[in-house]
């Protein structure tokens, strides 16, 4: 099932992040540079107008790049206690790293 | 694997220093030894090996059988390269610029002794695939009456993938393999895939099922070392990537398999007896009137399972 | 005396473990590019893995700490320094990472590129390396690197 998901992770991730790339184009922005594009008033217009897209790519991204190293780490060693071991960081990792992307859309306040 | 097919046209460099990686059990010693050998037009790495166990040094271990490629015993690495001693020339593996040879033990096997590997975790896993076909209908199996049907074009689905003589180059060149001790293996998805592609086989939901464990296909990352190693052209990668893509199918509740043969309708009538031509002689004392009617009845002992 | 010494022998194990997964010259295998992507895409998504760690705590700053926090991380990025080196490299393996990721799908998820069964002949070369996945492997590197080169002119001259 998770090596499903990884598939799935993956096609979502083809849309999701050439979306977040090509935003930081600064022709898009009418801006010069590229730091530009990252001003507070962009930054927080797309925060507020496209917050659960990012809360989905945040989670996307976590899941695909923590269950592919999990694999990876789990193909390296074997052993019930280092499967345990890997699990459990991997399942600490996805959900704090997850509620830090929910909590950079949610606690965003108006730049004055 | 692509064979160099002038190798064995050029005169190889000679003498030539074949360096063997051996091992001895009883004392756990890993050492390099070197050989000197002269070399003839055409000589292979077994040859090599050969010359040096009956000259040199008969303390030299290592398996072989047929010496020419449909056994799979002589897997060995050359250079670096998984590769059968018996169809690798020495002009292709050592040049006039460097007339060296590294002959090592197959990677990621149990070492016996000298280049003998252990096999039994690569036929342990063979068998966990069910490598025979699996029908429902218990009585044809047990008591066959005629065949099952299959066309040519059913047959080139697996063809391909039965001609697996399992020497074990793949494994030892797969990277997975390498580290991960429960996967298992481009050899033994190869041939889990040859019977799913099998139109005679009905075992498909026991086999995808047994798949999705901790040997499962998705531990496979495409290297595709196996198929360039692979002497026979077999290509594990290919066939591991079809296994597993019907793997996704069958846990997405949408894989169907094509179709399953059946036994073939026994025929209505006897065809007409087709003349013999004008041209054609007898054997004196053949009477072919006799013979048609009582055909003559040639002993053949029933296989017993 | 022999019986005996073979049961006191030990087998070694060959398993060539980290090397064989990292190191393309531990085993050579001739006629593979699709090894080295492999390894690439391995490598990669190890440095992204790392890379999306740093880039979740940092993009939380405007929550975590006001937007003039943000203001001044940000102008890090801008022209060529220790952090806007290290961000274009990131960049690069997304890039490497997400094209050759495409392909895999292609092939793992669909079996598509790997061309048919056939029955093998001289000079035995098999379907799957020529099939247009080994096109793909060739056309994801080339633009992963048109790509890279696109993201630095974004990065550096834009920047």
């Amino acid at each position: 099932m998770l090596s499903l998901l990884q598939y799935i992770t993956a096609l979502l991730m083809v849309f999701l992040v050439s979306w977040h790339l090509i935003v930081r184009i600064p022709q898009l922005h009418g801006v010069e540079t590229f730091v530009e594009t990252m001003s507070p008033d962009i930054i927080y217009r797309e925060v507020s107008s496209f917050g659960i897209l990012l809360v989905a790519l945040a989670l996307v991204v976590v899941f695909h790049g923590i269950n592919g190293l999990r694999g990876l780490l789990l193909e390296l060693r074997g052993g019930t206690m280092w499967g345990i071991f890997v699990n459990a960081i991997a399942v600490i990792a996805f959900i704090i790293l997850l509620l830090i992307g929910i909590y950079t859309v949610m606690g965003v306040t108006p730049p004055g | 694997m692509a064979f160099d097919l002038k190798a064995a046209t050029r005169r190889p460099p000679s003498p030539v220093r074949v360096f063997v990686k051996r091992y001895d059990p009883v004392s756990g010693r890993v050492w390099w030894q070197a050989y000197t050998i002269k070399t003839y037009k055409g000589m292979t790495v077994l040859d090599a090996l050969l010359s040096i166990k009956s000259d040199v040094d008969h303390t030299l271990t290592f398996r072989y059988s047929c010496r020419m490629g449909v056994c799979g015993s002589c897997g060995v690495v050359v250079n670096g390269t998984p590769k059968l001693a018996c169809q690798t020339q020495i002009a292709e593996a050592a040049s006039p610029a460097s007339p060296e040879l590294r002959v090592e033990p197959l990677y990621n096997f149990k070492v016996v002794r000298d280049l003998t590997t252990d096999f039994t975790e690569f036929f342990e896993k063979h068998r966990f695939i069910r490598p025979h076909t699996i029908r429902s209908d218990l009585i044809e199996r047990e008591k066959p009456t005629l065949e099952y049907s299959q066309s040519p074009g059913e047959l080139s689905e697996y063809y391909q993938y039965s001609l697996c003589i399992m020497c074990g180059l793949c494994d030892s060149a797969c990277p997975v393999y390498a580290s991960d001790t429960s996967f298992l293996g481009p050899q033994a998805l190869t041939q889990a895939y040859r019977y799913l592609a099998d139109t005679r086989d009905e075992g498909w939901i026991l086999r995808l099922k047994e798949l999705d464990s901790d040997g499962s296909p998705f531990k496979c990352h495409f290297a595709a070392s196996c198929s360039a190693v692979c002497p026979k052209s077999v290509d594990p990668a290919g066939a591991v990537q079809r296994l597993r893509s019907s793997l996704l199918k069958y846990k997405l509740r949408i894989y169907r398999k094509k179709k399953v043969s059946q036994v073939v309708p026994p025929m209505k009538e006897a065809k007409p007896i087709v003349p013999l031509p004008p041209e054609a002689t007898l054997i004196e004392g053949v009477d072919i009137k006799k013979l048609e009617e009582e055909p003559p009845q040639i002993p053949v002992e029933k296989l017993l399972y | 005396m022999s019986v005996k010494d073979r049961f006191l022998g030990r087998m070694l194990d060959n398993r060539m473990g980290l090397k064989a997964s990292v190191s393309s010259w531990a085993v050579r295998v001739p006629n593979n590019p699709e090894r080295l992507a492999f390894i690439l895409h391995r490598l990669t998504g190890i440095l992204l893995v790392g890379f999306i760690t740093l880039h979740i705590i940092s993009t939380n700053t405007p929550a975590r700490a006001g937007w003039e926090a943000w203001v001044e991380e940000v102008e890090r990025l801008g022209g060529v320094n220790i952090v806007s080196l290290l961000f274009f490299i990131a960049m690069g393996a997304l890039a490497f990472h997400s094209i050759n990721g495409i392909r895999l799908l292609l092939v793992e998820f669909l079996a598509l590129g790997i061309g048919r069964p056939e029955k093998p002949k001289p000079p035995y070369i098999p379907p799957s390396f020529k099939g247009f996945q080994r096109n793909l492997l060739y056309i994801a590197f080339a633009l992963s690197i048109i790509v890279w080169i696109a993201m630095g002119y974004v990065i550096f001259l834009m920047g």
